[in-house]
């Protein structure tokens, strides 16, 4: 019970200083209150040459394509393996409808070289 | 009250200061690394005192005050010049220090008097305005040829070019400027980067590096000039540390420099055996930056090297010089780098990525610069 209410103590604690702190340190993130020399990249003194509205490489995308496509794969294999004893070939084919789904993304992924080792 | 209880902890924390270094000031400013009453900052965003340390000349006053204008407030500007006092237009509370002054003291008087509220916050110097303004065709900036349309702000957008690891990322170039602490002060690196790949990399031209050589020493009415240049490796290789991510290390070593004695041997020493057991610092500057003889041009030089060997070599140099008495200056020691020896940087750091790249640049020791009277304060 007191722990309970400890919790929700501690939980209104955190917000309200959360949003004191939001309040207090606006002018680092607010764009109406952030003046163009703050805004620009410290570069000790000068000013960059090209925009800075440039495009990055997402290198985390081969693993999260092959972490979602094995590995949550599995994960749903799991409980169904308990279950699937017992219902028999109905749980095989849902399963497998899974699988196929997923298999997309495993072609998808072969396709782009996620599996080739350099 | 709460707030002025928080006010009072502020204030008898250390100021945290970024330093500004102009013409000859690096061993002035290096001098009051080692005080606790002062926490020296990398990024102007995290400071509160700017410290603006020698001659700046009038060129560089843009960049100074773009440098301003870049810390958080509440901010204040003491300007140590050592010689007549600076008014700027923008800075009505600007405080001026000369060679005498205790300027530790001034730094963490400006700190509290802004923390308690005594001292106003200083505005920005520079207009509120992007230094280009948008170009474009249609009335709100929109429009104009190209894929990416238009020239926002007059800063063409980055396209794709192929690079070092085939992702083809997009070239940015830019300006690194006169104020950075792991430049040599007042020297621009114009390079262009791919992530974090340096592709292409200009020097801009370096104004203070002109002067006085490594070896001669640069108080002249210091007694025993190879104290000077143990100061001086001892300063470089605590700038080292300090900038690879050992600042307790850096403080000691600063610390030491201060209060160099002819009988500092062993303290060197010892320092010495505690830099050789760092890991990390070994593993950041083992095979980075190597510099051969070809490059150098002589083999004798003082970059000869990687990284790693050259911080090496100046503590080792800088525990051999403590117990031999020099007979004069420039005896001992190999020819001295200088402004001209950074030619070697951009077909150095082209094709490096950008923490190799800071690696590098710190671990050459470039000459202080013109001897200012900012180094004739008494301590």
């Amino acid at each position: 019970m007191l722990t309970a209410f400890a919790a929700a103590f501690g939980a209104t604690v955190g917000m309200a200083v959360a949003v004191l702190a939001l309040r207090l340190y606006r002018a680092d993130y607010d764009p109406a209150m952030l003046t163009w020399s703050r805004a620009v990249p410290i570069l000790g003194g000068r000013e960059p040459d090209t925009h800075a509205w440039s495009r990055y490489h997402a290198r985390y995308l081969p693993m999260t394509i092959v972490l979602i496509a094995f590995e949550m794969e599995m994960m749903f294999m799991y409980p169904w393996a308990v279950v699937f004893v017992e219902v028999g070939a109905k749980a095989f084919i849902e399963m497998g409808v899974f699988l196929l789904i997923l298999s997309i993304g495993v072609l998808y992924a072969w396709r782009e070289r996620v599996f080739a080792w350099q | 009250m709460a707030v002025s209880r928080l006010a009072r902890l502020a204030a008898q924390a250390p100021a945290p200061v970024y330093a500004a270094v102009g013409a000859g000031a690096q061993a002035a400013v290096d001098g009051l690394r080692a005080d606790s009453r002062l926490r020296f900052v990398h990024s102007p965003r995290h400071a509160t005192v700017l410290l603006v340390a020698g001659a700046v000349p009038a060129p560089f006053m843009p960049p100074l005050a773009r440098v301003h204008d870049q810390l958080s407030h509440p901010r204040t500007t003491v300007w140590w010049t050592g010689e007549d006092p600076v008014t700027i237009a923008g800075l009505p509370t600007l405080t001026c220090l000369s060679a005498g002054d205790d300027v530790v003291a001034r730094l963490t008087d400006a700190h509290r008097d802004l923390v308690y509220g005594d001292r106003a916050t200083e505005e920005d110097l520079l207009p509120d305005v992007p230094p280009n303004e948008w170009r474009g065709v249609g009335e709100n900036g929109q429009g104009g040829d190209g894929m990416m349309g238009g020239v926002p702000y007059g800063r063409p957008m980055a396209m794709t070019a192929d690079d070092r690891d085939g992702l083809a990322l997009d070239p940015l170039s830019l300006t690194l400027g006169p104020f950075l602490e792991w430049l040599p002060p007042g020297l621009e690196l114009h390079v262009t980067l791919q992530g974090d790949v340096l592709t292409h990399v200009e020097l801009g031209q370096n104004p203070w590096l002109q002067g006085a050589p490594l070896g001669a020493p640069v108080n002249i009415d210091e007694p025993l000039p190879h104290l000077q240049r143990t100061r001086a490796k001892l300063r470089y290789v605590a700038r080292v540390l300090d900038l690879h991510g050992l600042p307790a290390l850096a403080h000691r070593t600063y610390a030491l420099a201060n209060t160099l004695t002819p009988e500092s041997g062993a303290q060197i020493g010892r320092l010495q055996h505690r830099l050789h057991r760092t890991t990390a610092l070994r593993w950041s500057t083992k095979d980075v930056g190597h510099l051969s003889s070809q490059m150098l041009g002589s083999p004798g030089h003082p970059w000869n090297g990687d990284a790693m060997v050259r911080w090496q070599r100046a503590i080792e140099d800088a525990r051999n010089l403590i117990t031999e008495p020099d007979q004069g200056p420039g005896q001992n020691s190999d020819p001295s780098p200088d402004a001209a020896d950074l030619a070697v940087l951009p077909a150095l750091l082209t094709g490096m990525e950008f923490a190799e790249a800071v690696t590098t640049v710190v671990s050459l020791e470039v000459a202080p610069g013109l001897p200012s009277r900012l180094t004739r304060a008494p301590r």
